[in-house]
């Protein structure tokens, strides 16, 4: 078998993932030349207003907050042979879990609010809810794969449409914000449980820049005599306006702890072991002692957990101040795209850190375009859509033309770089 | 009196839905039998809906959307043979690569070239000639100007159209379907690369080149769901307007445990659901009122699903089905 020749680690794990996102990005950039626009001025944008701007890193990093969950949900469940692209459903569960369990204690079905807990006892169960939700909704599916032999990806697809037509229903019932009868959402979740993100910060500084900007109007100074004598302080006030919306918050922390916590589990532990055991070779697993479908079904609910928890980031985590609500759209999508990120990071930890850093970063790109875009001159008039496309093309190159990039990397590298000790040949080569 | 004429009102409306799944369905039924699971359905519908609306607005002529749609399909088909059969990458990865790229790209060009947030132009405007659209295959606006006194006689003017005539298409190519898959040698062979893709190599055939020909056929179909969608259905794209037609085709498919007849009959199932849910959207009173609508919604993935655990009969899949085929010697 061809394949059988490995790569130096440096092109398997630097240059061949490098080129695929290369390029996806060329397709990409033809893409926005075919549309008539111009590929430069958005790399600038991306360039000034994500990368280099305050701002543009808290949302890029409030989206790889949702990515990394979401991804890791899928990576896990990859490293037992199964696909989960239920992430979407799953998350939509665990926001229906949380939200049931918060709406109980807000007093939202019987009037008490007695159950009304502060914030620090009341987000971990919070947490821990959502969790279990999409545990919940993945166990199924997964049984079904384990048990009965129905194919996961068929299942939880099915399970993704059964959980929207579910949050409708309970959005538009039960769950109904009484104030906004035609707008289907559920009650704002209190102040006290919202998770500490970067604005609050900045929005605290605030209180007292204000004050001191205040002081100096009543001196009898102009904007301009304030920006040319207090510089310093006229950057910090500007500075803290502009993050006060600031929705990176400490899930990211969290998050970060998570994947270490991913990593120990899958390659330090017994469970870890038999997962990866399942994946390589079902058969060899089930001689090694490890009980196949058990496994699969612990994976899956795992796997459903971690997706579950997504939708903390989204609901109890949210930049703005009236959407820490349940809404029907869930995961705005980011559940499917926890597939890109996984396949990006190659299943590992970090390589997800890294990738959902990227994927958050371009979300952040897609709504600076749409925002800015308009305003700046010549006119950069690109949907923001495009970052879905984006998408597709790196989901394209990396997954599913992945040998293509592969085999041409080995043909350059036997045929052209020959000796150079990038290719090991296999001794014994099975030939059948 | 007033249950005939709802059954008769969800007939109607059933019939109208039903098509996109059946034209998807049929192109599952394709490339699930060759051996390709094909979760790109509900992107491939999307990008059909968007060509052939985009063409027959600039052409002025809906069958040439129809055929634009159609290639467009085909192409996005051998964009995922090429990673599927070619490049031995995961069905399931690269179907949702052409999912991504589908809302991703329709809704970028579409903004770019008419700058309506994604949507097309209206086709059924005012000073269309009636030909943009593919409700008939000759629109009623000709035989008007032809015979103005046609317009008193509407049962004559719809057969002179053949209005709905991708409908009556739709339940031919669940003939055509079978036919070729059942009845024709090139389909023996079809099924056999799905099921025992070694035994069609050692006979001499070529596995890839029969599953390229199902991606194609597949394409293809989906294109006319898509152009059905846009131009015939209603008259114009809007982003998103596939609406998991794709995944709920992929599901009757499943339902009709692989087989064209059954998997129609999944069709008009959930079709029917689907007409009773957009039905209950709308009503305030009636019948049907006791049990919310998210129920009709969400009962053909439950169905599904109960099919799909063995529950009901035995639901298996080609046994080839997701797999690479890699010649031995190599």
């Amino acid at each position: 078998m061809s394949q059988s020749r490995e790569l130096h680690p440096l092109i398997n794990y630097g240059l061949v993932p490098l080129l695929q996102l290369v390029l996806a990005f060329a397709v990409a950039g033809l893409l926005i030349v075919l549309i008539g626009q111009n590929p430069v001025q958005a790399v600038q944008l991306y360039i000034t207003d994500v990368l280099l701007s305050p701002v543009g890193i808290g949302q890029s990093i409030y989206y790889a907050t949702t990515l990394m969950f979401t991804g890791m949900a899928v990576a896990l469940a990859f490293h037992a042979g199964l696909f989960n692209i239920g992430g979407e459903g799953q998350g939509l569960v665990g926001g229906i879990a949380m939200t049931g369990i918060a709406l109980l204690m807000m007093g939202h079905f019987t009037g008490d609010i007695s159950l009304l807990l502060p914030g620090f006892l009341a987000v971990p169960i919070l947490f821990l809810f959502s969790a279990l939700g999409g545990a919940a909704w993945a166990a199924i599916p997964g049984y079904l794969q384990a048990y009965r032999g129905s194919h996961l990806v068929i299942t939880t697809i099915m399970f993704n449409a059964i959980a929207f037509s579910l949050v409708l229903f309970l959005l538009t019932g039960w769950f109904q914000n009484p104030e906004t009868p035609g707008d289907p959402k559920s009650p704002l979740f209190p102040e006290s449980w919202w998770l500490w993100k970067l604005g609050d910060f900045y929005q605290y500084q605030l209180i007292g820049l204000e004050a001191q900007y205040q002081e100096f109007k009543d001196a009898g100074l102009k904007v301009k005599d304030i920006k040319a004598q207090h510089a310093d302080f006229w950057n910090e006030r500007a500075m803290a306006r502009s993050m006060k919306n600031s929705a990176a918050n400490v899930s990211f922390l969290f998050a970060l702890l998570l994947a270490v916590g991913f990593w120990f589990f899958v390659w330090r532990t017994k469970w870890g072991y038999a997962i990866r055991a399942v994946g390589f070779n079902q058969t060899a697993a089930r001689y090694g002692g490890v009980n196949v479908p058990r496994t699969m079904v612990m994976t899956v609910c795992i796997s459903g957990a971690l997706a579950g928890l997504a939708t903390t980031n989204i609901i109890l985590g949210n930049g703005s101040d009236s959407e820490h609500v349940l809404r029907e759209t869930g995961l705005v999508g980011l559940g499917f795209v926890g597939i890109a990120v996984a396949l990006m990071g190659r299943n590992h930890p970090f390589g997800i850190i890294l990738a959902a850093l990227l994927f958050g970063s371009l979300f952040q790109w897609g709504e600076v375009i749409q925002l800015k875009g308009q305003f700046i001159r010549p006119k950069l008039d690109i949907d923001k859509e495009i970052v879905v496309a984006l998408q597709g093309l790196v989901v394209l190159f990396t997954g599913a033309l992945y040998l293509m990039v592969v085999w041409a990397v080995q043909w350059f590298a036997t045929r052209i770089l020959g000796g150079w000790g990038f290719v090991k040949e296999e001794i014994g080569e099975e030939r059948a | 009196m007033e249950f005939i004429e709802l059954m008769l009102s969800l007939a109607q409306s059933t019939l109208r839905f039903t098509p996109i799944l059946i034209f998807a369905a049929m192109a599952g039924v394709f490339s699930e039998r060759a051996g390709i699971v094909d979760i790109g359905l509900e992107g491939k519908l999307l990008i059909g809906a968007f060509v052939s609306a985009t063409v027959a607005h600039y052409a002025g002529f809906g069958l040439a959307g129809l055929f634009a749609a159609m290639g467009a399909c085909i192409v996005f088909g051998w964009l995922h043979g090429l990673a599927t059969i070619t490049f031995r990458g995961d069905h399931v990865i690269s179907g949702l690569a052409i999912n991504f790229l589908a809302v991703g790209l329709t809704k970028t060009i579409g903004h770019a070239l008419f700058a309506k947030g994604g949507d097309t132009p209206n086709l059924g405007g005012p000073g269309s000639t009636g030909w943009e659209r593919l409700q008939g295959l000759i629109p009623k606006q000709f035989w008007l100007d032809l015979a103005p006194g046609l317009s008193e006689n509407p049962l004559l003017l719809n057969i002179l159209s053949i209005h709905g005539w991708l409908i009556i298409l739709a339940f031919i190519t669940v003939i055509g379907t079978w036919w070729v898959l059942i009845q024709t040698r090139f389909g023996l062979r079809l099924r056999f690369v799905g099921e025992e893709p070694q035994a069609i190599d050692t006979a001499g055939a070529s596995v890839t080149a029969y599953r390229y020909a199902a991606v194609t056929i597949a394409g293809a179909l989906c294109g006319i769901g898509g152009a059905y969608l846009s131009t015939s259905n209603i008259a114009s794209f809007t982003p998103g307007m596939s609406a998991d037609m794709g995944y709920l085709a992929l599901a009757a498919v499943i339902f009709g445990k692989w087989r064209p007849f059954q998997a129609m009959l999944g069709c008009l199932l959930f079709g029917f659901l689907f007409a009773v849910k957009d039905r209950l959207d709308g009503a305030s009173e009636g019948i049907l009122t006791q049990i919310p609508s998210q129920f009709f919604e969400a009962l053909p993935y439950i169905l599904v699903v109960v099919v799909l655990a063995g529950f009901v009969g035995t639901a298996r899949a080609p046994k080839a089905v997701g797999r690479p085929y890699v010649k031995e010697r190599e």
